[in-house]
């Protein structure tokens, strides 16, 4: 038998259920606001572009495009096309992102939109492919620092384009202002992700 | 005559702070890390939400660690760690896809609902 004489200091502690629930509610309840403000448009979400994203547009329209190669913000490593949109408008897109996570492994979020508006968006991509592409006032040039040579970059611009069927990676983007209508996310475990053109 | 029978060693010391809490938040505080940079395999900071996942990660683990190492400031951690879950939404690839935020979120929850007893066996002898 143990007689334990001594001042005991052994705490132990308890989780109270009502306390968790007052404190996670409000939480749920900020975070359903936010979610709900970044699918009307109200609030913009910062992606870091370090997970691979491919976008598939179903339709898409543009005016006072303007598009150049050149290498991507990842310190230069990754060659781009950099393609700066006036105003631009996308129906039945699906963005979809699979991350490699420790333990849990691959999980993809699937973000379809049914129609979205930008401003002042540039956009540098790997990898572009189109069902269909249609330019008008289309334009190419090259700048030149000597009459001789060409140097730098050329530039492909048109006063409006659209395309369907549209399928992109792109590394990063910027936008004035982007609003967006019926916006549902969903996430999945493994690789996968949505099928070209189809519907929300 | 008492007899005191009071757990000792690894599960005195995780009976005696909010564990799950710390673990959560710390867990949570890797993963919007692991998003942004498990990504490419490589380490980067690219524009705002790659800086931002990377100092609120840092946060979140230093939470998490307060919350361990001093139960005490259990409030301040979790109230900490549940306005900065809300902030991962919009600043860090929607709270690291989601499951960072979750993490948390559920952390904070944890540390502020948590309450010291003293053992049952310090009671007896009070």
């Amino acid at each position: 038998m143990i007689k334990n004489n001594s001042p005991v200091s052994a705490r132990t502690g308890r989780t109270s259920r009502t306390r968790f629930v007052l404190a996670l509610a409000p939480l749920l309840l900020g975070a359903s606001a936010l979610l709900a403000g970044s699918a009307a448009g109200a609030v913009s979400v910062a992606f870091a572009g370090e997970v691979p994203v491919t976008v598939h547009v179903a339709r898409v329209t543009g005016s006072g495009v303007s598009a150049s190669p050149g290498a991507s913000g990842r310190g230069g490593l990754l060659p781009a096309l950099a393609t700066r949109v006036e105003q631009a408008t996308v129906r039945d897109a699906c963005v979809t992102s699979t991350a490699q996570l420790p333990v849990v492994g691959a999980v993809t979020a699937v973000v379809r939109i049914e129609r979205a508006s930008a401003t002042g968006l540039t956009v540098e991509t790997g990898k572009t492919t189109a069902g269909s592409v249609k330019l008008s006032g289309a334009r190419f040039s090259t700048p030149q620092r000597s009459l001789d040579r060409p140097t730098g970059l050329f530039t492909v611009g048109a006063q409006k384009v659209s395309g369907s069927g549209v399928t992109t990676r792109p590394h990063a983007f910027t936008a004035g202002t982007i609003t967006s209508e019926g916006v549902a996310i969903e996430l999945r475990r493994g690789k996968g992700g949505c099928t070209p053109g189809a519907t929300p | 005559m008492t007899i005191a029978i009071r757990p000792a060693g690894w599960p005195a010391w995780r009976q005696s702070r909010p564990f799950a809490a710390g673990l959560l938040l710390a867990l949570g505080g890797l993963e919007l890390i692991c998003v942004s940079w498990v990504g490419l395999g490589f380490l980067r900071f690219t524009g705002t939400a790659g800086a931002a996942s990377w100092t609120l990660g840092a946060l979140f683990v230093v939470a998490g660690v307060t919350t361990w190492r001093n139960p005490a400031l259990r409030y301040f951690s979790g109230v900490l760690a549940a306005v900065l879950s809300l902030v991962s939404l919009v600043a860090a690839n929607l709270g690291g896809l989601l499951l960072g935020f979750l993490l948390t979120a559920v952390g904070s929850a944890l540390a502020l609902a948590w309450i010291p007893q003293q053992a049952p066996s310090a009671r007896e002898e009070a």
